[in-house]
């Protein structure tokens, strides 16, 4: 077995680089500094058919596998982690969870819109207080009749301010803690829904996080995504299956970081000669290559599970440890190389450093794989 | 009989092409003919040191209808030695008469010796990254770019002019209008000196301080592809480069342009080469005379005041 | 409808060659082939063309590891590609191509319009299109950065220098066309995907019937080397501009490049 890349994947790294430097680059400095949405590369991703990328024909998607969705994930995040982390939420988690549970109505409103961009979906299932996307849900969805009804706080939703619907997490069942939860489809236009504010984020700015208030917010039982008591599970598998690609947009900004370093070892000159002549800057670039290329296998291989339609929570949580502190390792010493220059904005790794830093945070402190994987191991 | 042919469909380049003929000769000993086609203006030609002067006369005004009696005239002669002006219209005439004549044929060539029974030439290849020095078996024919060559002086000789009847009707061709390329300001491959707009530069209203700029050394603006193509910040003549204007001004002045191997091939033979860049490691520094790293936000104002004072 | 052929070369890319400074030869070990920059120009007119007009776009090279370009070429929107793959390319100078080229056209064809770039990225040559027209007795037309096809006329417009010239032509043609004549679309997911069902075929370069002095260069390549720079490298990089301009002003100053008073 090997990742050797077949000639369409290649094509698809390709043309993707081509895009990110085409339509990404120029925007990507921009959003960062602004913290603005990038609409109109929004628009081009939908274009240029990567929101469907992995999803099913039958609703406008592409069919090109999960590893493929990797690939372009991490060509965009060389460019812009912010736009990657815009396409995995629309993709690996809004997508992906309304192709695996939703109805064949829902699929045909929610995930064909999805596809061709005409709408933006998110994934809410963090509450205020707890850590951004962990902790226990307060958020309530009590059955009225044929309805439910929703109330509570939603908060760090990503795509949150922008989207057009979101899948949201509520209580709707107090007694039986693995059936707790259940997922539901709320449109932003539903009455008593509001998005009370956007949240400003050190890093992957192009991709918003809000905070979503839900005040007697009724919705049919045709929302429900998946069964009653289904959401821990929806929402623990598309988790799983994003971090798989956010995995890839770590290994993009990392490898971005090295090259940049690489590049400036090459051409700063100290003591009369380049710093890359000096061992330890030369140590420096070799580990970072080296965790770079064993994370990216990590990732390339749980991708390939998740085509074959296997259980990869063990290796989400692998990929969530290793991949995203080598991730912040490589970009520390990406910095480093830059000496003090490093620190300034005008160094393009310092906009990496805080979107690679974001990676270990997001969804729960590092130990929660650690716990997930060692329980896997002895339990 | 045997003998150097030499045609563009500009006069000026003509005469050049004349020069470097003359230079075969000398190594060949075959005689240098001149070809000039329909109503070409043949004042200083017959009076060069070239051998033979034949003016080709046929219906159609087009100058690409007469690569076939071009063709015809170097077979019935059989020339050795074809020289062509490197323009557009007289890249595709000499294409045509090569693929007529079944002759090899060299792009732009920068030098044209006569070598061991070979036309030895040397032409850019890979954008400008490398040089190729090429041999090519007899009848060999060559373009060559404005101003590779000086134009040939007049002798005190006076050659015969000979008129050839040409049969150069197109039946599917029909020429429609012709419109000369407006153009604002002087030709830039006659310019004496140039500042180069790159994407370094941020907004095209940022154009107006290179304006200035410009205006203090009294030099026309040019730019890099990305300006022109991508941008549409300014004309497509103005962009300088392989497939652009190729200049060779007393200086060269980049501003926000980083010298990938295109533009720089376009202007390498410069002058003098000055570029200001904010990336201390942009391949324009290595070809440049002298540089400045730093913002060109602060650089140029600064530039323009010092050069006003 | 027109039938439209695109002829595209695959080519090393140039960004990663380097120069060797010992002897100043080429290092080609790192670069990856890609198709000719401006023929992907060529490609996207085709494709434009066809768009307006109906009809279909195939493409053809000669060329080496060819087989690796189909699944790009095919992406771009072009609906069969045709190659001759064979190790005689790789010493091939375009009169050796266009022999080529043009024989397998009268084997494939015809066409009612054969698009080519101005010039291929890596040599830049800027014959094939012309060549192609002459023996296969086509009008030719070259530097064109407009084209317009009615029924069996076809407008171009040409980019000569210092003037524009609108060309007519009535039945098939054979165009280059320069770079700034469109601007190539990245093709989409689906594209690349469809690209894979999309059909190839081989032509072997023995069987269009070409004698051995058609396959033998007339231009052969002595030496290659890389260009090299000499320049004075005088770059000011202090802290403060005001100096570093004052520096430079000096220097122009003295090679003589300042503005004449008066």
């Amino acid at each position: 077995m090997s990742f050797q890349l077949n000639e369409i994947q290649e094509l698809i790294q390709q043309n993707t680089r081509d895009f990110a430097k085409e339509y990404i680059e120029p925007i990507a400095g921009q959003t960062d500094k602004e913290n603005s949405f990038p609409q109109k590369v929004v628009e081009q991703l939908a274009g240029n058919d990567y929101f469907g990328l992995f999803l099913p024909e039958e609703f406008g998607g592409s069919e090109a596998g999960y590893l493929s969705f990797v690939l372009a994930v991490e060509e965009m995040a060389k460019v812009s982690a912010g736009v990657a982390a815009i396409l995995i939420n629309q993709s690996a988690l809004a997508g992906y969870a309304l192709n695996k549970w939703g109805t064949p109505d829902q699929k045909k409103s929610y995930l064909s819109s999805l596809i061709t961009g005409e709408k933006l979906g998110a994934f809410a299932l963090a509450e205020p207080g707890a850590a951004p996307g962990a902790g226990p849900n307060k958020l309530t969805a009590v059955k009225d009749g044929g309805d439910y009804i929703l109330n509570g706080r939603k908060s760090y939703v990503a795509n949150g301010g922008q989207a057009d619907f979101y899948l949201v997490f509520g209580v709707t069942d107090e007694e039986d803690p693995s059936r707790r939860m259940s997922s539901f489809i709320i449109e932003t236009q539903t009455p008593g829904f509001s998005v009370t504010r956007t949240i400003g984020k050190m890093g992957q700015r192009a991709c918003p996080w809000a905070e979503l208030s839900f005040e007697n917010v009724r919705v049919t039982a045709g929302q429900l995504l998946g069964n009653e008591g289904e959401g821990s599970i929806i929402a623990q598998e598309a988790k799983a299956v994003a971090n798989v690609a956010e995995g890839a947009l770590v290994i993009g900004v990392a490898q971005a970081g090295m090259e940049e370093a690489a590049n400036y070892a090459k051409q700063r000159i100290q003591f009369g000669q380049p710093i890359a002549n000096f061992p330890a800057i030369r140590n420096m670039l070799a580990e970072m290559s080296t965790n770079i290329h064993l994370a990216r296998l990590a990732v390339y291989d749980a991708a390939n599970m998740i085509e074959q339609g296997k259980n990869i929570f063990t290796e989400a949580a692998m990929i969530k440890l290793f991949v995203s502190r080598i991730g912040q390792n490589s970009l520390i010493d990406a910095v480093q190389v830059h000496g003090g220059y490093g620190f300034s904005e005008d160094m393009v790794v310092s906009r990496y450093y805080r979107d690679v830093k974001g990676s270990l945070l997001i969804d729960g402190s590092a130990d929660l794989p650690e716990s997930f994987i060692a329980a896997d191991l002895l339990d | 009989m045997p003998g150097i042919l030499i045609y563009s469909d500009n006069i000026t380049l003509t005469k050049q092409l004349i020069t470097a003929g003359l230079l075969l000769k000398e190594k060949m000993n075959q005689p240098v003919y001149v070809i000039l086609t329909g109503e070409q203006d043949l004042t200083g030609i017959a009076n060069t040191a070239a051998d033979e002067v034949f003016v080709l006369k046929g219906s159609n005004p087009w100058p690409e209808s007469y690569a076939d009696a071009i063709a015809n005239f170097a077979s019935t002669e059989q020339i050795s030695a074809g020289l062509f002006g490197g323009t557009p219209r007289g890249k595709d005439i000499a294409a045509k008469v090569a693929a007529k004549l079944g002759a090899g044929l060299v792009t732009e060539a920068q030098s044209v010796e006569f070598d061991d029974g070979c036309l030895l030439t040397t032409r850019l290849l890979y954008g400008g990254l490398a040089v190729a020095t090429e041999e090519v078996k007899l009848p060999a024919l060559a373009t060559i770019a404005p101003k590779t060559f000086e134009e040939a002086g007049s002798s005190d000789k006076q050659t015969e002019v000979i008129t050839i009847e040409a049969a150069n009707e197109l039946n599917q061709i029909t020429i429609g209008e012709t419109c000369p390329v407006v153009r604002e300001g002087v030709e830039l491959s006659a310019a004496n000196r140039i500042v180069s707009v790159g994407r370094g530069v941020g907004k095209k209203e940022d154009l107006s301080m290179i304006g200035e700029l410009a205006q203090a050394f009294d030099a026309e603006i040019g730019c890099t592809r990305g300006i022109a193509e991508d941008y549409h910040w300014l004309p497509v003549e103005r962009y300088i480069g392989i497939s652009g204007q190729k200049v060779k001004p007393d200086m060269y002045f980049g501003v926000g342009v980083s010298g990938q191997v295109q533009h720089l091939a376009g202007m390498r033979e410069s002058k003098v080469i000055v570029a200001i860049d904010m990336n201390e490691n942009a391949p324009i520094f290595e070809a440049a005379d002298y540089g400045i790293v730093g913002d060109l936000y602060e650089v140029v104002p600064l530039l323009i005041e010092a050069l006003k004072s | 409808m027109p039938r439209i052929l695109v002829c595209y070369k695959w080519v090393l890319d140039e960004q990663d060659i380097k120069i060797v400074s010992l002897g100043l030869s080429l290092d080609v070990s790192r670069a990856k082939y890609k198709i000719s920059d401006y023929d992907k120009n060529a490609i996207e007119e085709a494709v434009r063309i066809v768009e307006k007009n109906g009809g279909s776009v195939e493409a053809i090279s000669f060329g080496t590891s060819l087989k690796q370009s189909f699944k790009d070429v095919l992406s771009r929107g072009v609906d069969k590609v045709y190659a001759i793959d064979s190790s005689i390319a790789e010493n091939a100078d375009a009169y050796v191509t266009a022999n080529v080229l043009a024989a397998a056209i009268r084997k494939i064809g015809p066409y009612d319009l054969i698009l080519c770039a101005d010039g291929s990225s890596d040599v830049y040559n800027q014959q094939i299109g012309s060549r192609l027209s002459a023996l296969l007795g086509l009008p030719g037309i070259t530097s064109v950065s407009q084209i317009n096809c009615e029924g069996d006329r076809i407008s171009a417009t040409r980019k000569l220098g210092d003037c524009t010239e609108v060309v007519h032509i009535k039945g098939q043609a054979v165009i280059s066309v320069l770079p700034e004549i469109n601007s190539v679309r990245i093709p989409t997911m689906k594209q690349v995907l469809a690209a894979a069902k999309k059909p190839s075929e081989e032509i072997k370069i023995d069987a269009l019937g070409l004698s051995d002095a058609e396959l033998l260069p007339k231009v052969t390549k002595v030496s290659v080397k890389g260009f090299v720079m000499n320049r004075k490298n005088i770059v000011f990089k202090d802290a403060n501009q005001k100096d570093n301009v004052s520096k430079l002003v000096a220097s122009l100053a003295k090679e003589g490049l300042l503005k004449e008073r008066g």
